[in-house]
């Protein structure tokens, strides 16, 4: 996994019981992952760390801090960081999806070699899929949605990264029907809204 | 009734709404209330002194949007177009914009966290629209809906100024400001709630926004419709006749 501190994967751990939180830190650290660990013990504590830390990437949740109205608790932790990989545990099955919003995949447990393929399964095997569905654009299109957006002209995008215009239109054009947006201010609400470029870094929609 | 043949003077009123409940704003626009129980279009059209064909060429149009109008269907006086026009210039200022905009700020108090950046720019993004769509509203007041009036006005009075002329000769009215901008915005804010929006919590309230602004975008599809299809051909042939009858002094 990354080494650097800054680009640690991200992962809260969210449970009354202090010895869920040690059993699940242990898991982490033998499937071999170095995340930057946050602890919680209830669902306000959750719904605050998500919110002062951005990017949360997993959030592993024992099912007995969201006892009363289970569906709704997820879901505004849904809101808070759509793009979260969640894993809900109780007594006897490990729920996760690949991302907050996905519908569950439940497991059984029966063994701990079970319960420890699991887990690899929830921080390697879909952190590739996960990649997959947030770019629908190659990153060529995306450095070209980029510069539309701070509202550079054909001619200022091609010269730029020495292109042609011809190439630019083109990857304006498969840009616009991937997306299904056609004019540049529908363009820069999208490019804003997938942190492709900053808010602050626009002049006017 | 098929629901692809067009609406004649002969169908039941009732039928009217009950094939396409899109057409009860259009139908409202025209002062028209319920009640009709088996009365035809033109028993309706008549006893609120509704001009028949304007009626049945607007609600066609909205109801099917290959329509195809023929000449002697389109034999009413421009005022009527023009004066239709400006109610729906109302129904957008004062009704339906007003809507949305409220829905959004409903929606921006009610979101928390990194979603309400995106309500934001949504209502940034919608406003900017709403200032687009107003300067073209306000555009064709006088530019278009005024100049038709001139056309007639020069026509009753048979006094042709030299300048009305000339401007006839030199820049006649050859088509309809463009109106591609202003659809390809509404539907890309549309999009933008469709497919890249993350999950909100007030989701009753998303879902009236998309349906107000699929309402509007239909509604200015119509207007844009009857500008280009009905209104052009209006002020071309006032034209026509106003140079006729200058040559022939």
């Amino acid at each position: 996994m990354i080494i650097d501190e800054e680009n640690k994967i991200k992962v809260i751990i969210a449970s009354k019981q202090l010895l869920y939180r040690l059993g699940i830190k242990t898991i982490i650290n033998v499937i071999g992952v170095d995340p930057k660990l946050y602890e919680t013990d209830s669902f306000n504590a959750t719904q605050n760390c998500m919110n002062t830390i951005p990017d949360i990437d997993f959030l592993i949740l024992s099912e007995d801090i969201i006892e009363h109205d289970r569906e709704n608790l997820l879901m505004e932790l849904r809101v808070i960081c759509p793009k979260c990989k969640l894993m809900l545990i109780n007594n006897n099955s490990l729920r996760y999806t690949s991302c907050i919003n996905c519908d569950f995949c439940s497991i059984d447990i029966h063994s701990s070699k079970e319960m420890i393929e699991t887990f690899q399964f929830f921080f390697f095997e879909l952190n590739s899929k996960k990649e997959d569905e947030t770019s629908l654009l190659s990153d060529r299109e995306t450095e070209i949605l980029k510069a539309i957006a701070q509202g550079y002209s054909n001619k200022e995008i091609a010269d730029n990264l020495s292109i042609s215009i011809n190439t630019v239109i083109t990857h304006r054009k498969n840009i616009t029907d991937k997306l299904n947006i056609k004019t540049i201010p529908g363009l820069t609400v999208y490019a804003i809204m997938h942190n492709i470029i900053r808010f602050n870094d626009v002049k006017s929609l | 009734m098929n629901n692809y043949l067009p609406f004649t003077e002969k169908t039941k009123m009732a039928d009217v709404i009950h094939m396409d409940f899109r057409l009860i704003p259009i139908i409202g626009r025209f002062g028209i209330d319920y009640g009709f129980q088996d009365k035809t279009i033109a028993d309706v059209c008549e006893e609120q002194g509704i001009n028949r064909c304007f009626f049945l060429e607007i609600i066609n149009l909205y109801h099917n949007p290959n329509y195809i109008s023929e000449k002697q269907n389109q034999d009413f006086d421009c005022d009527l177009t023009i004066q239709y026009m400006l109610k729906t210039h109302a129904y957008y200022r004062n009704r339906k914009i007003p809507e949305i905009e409220k829905i959004i700020e409903e929606m921006e108090r009610k979101v928390s966290g990194k979603n309400r950046n995106n309500i934001t720019l949504l209502k940034d993004f919608f406003y900017k629209y709403k200032n687009e769509l107003e300067k073209h509203l306000s555009y064709e007041e006088p530019a278009i809906f005024a100049y038709a009036g001139r056309l007639k006005d020069a026509l009753s009075k048979n006094i042709y100024e030299q300048e009305l002329i000339h401007k006839i000769k030199s820049n006649p009215l050859e088509e309809y400001p463009e109106h591609s901008n202003l659809k390809f915005k509404l539907s890309d804010l549309k999009n933008l709630i469709i497919r890249y929006l993350p999950p909100v919590l007030c989701k009753a309230s998303c879902q009236r926004l998309l349906i107000a602004l699929f309402h509007l975008e239909n509604d200015l599809d119509n207007h844009f419709k009857i500008e280009e299809k009905v209104l052009i051909t209006q002020i071309k042939s006032l034209e026509k006749k106003i140079l006729e009858r200058y040559d022939n002094r």
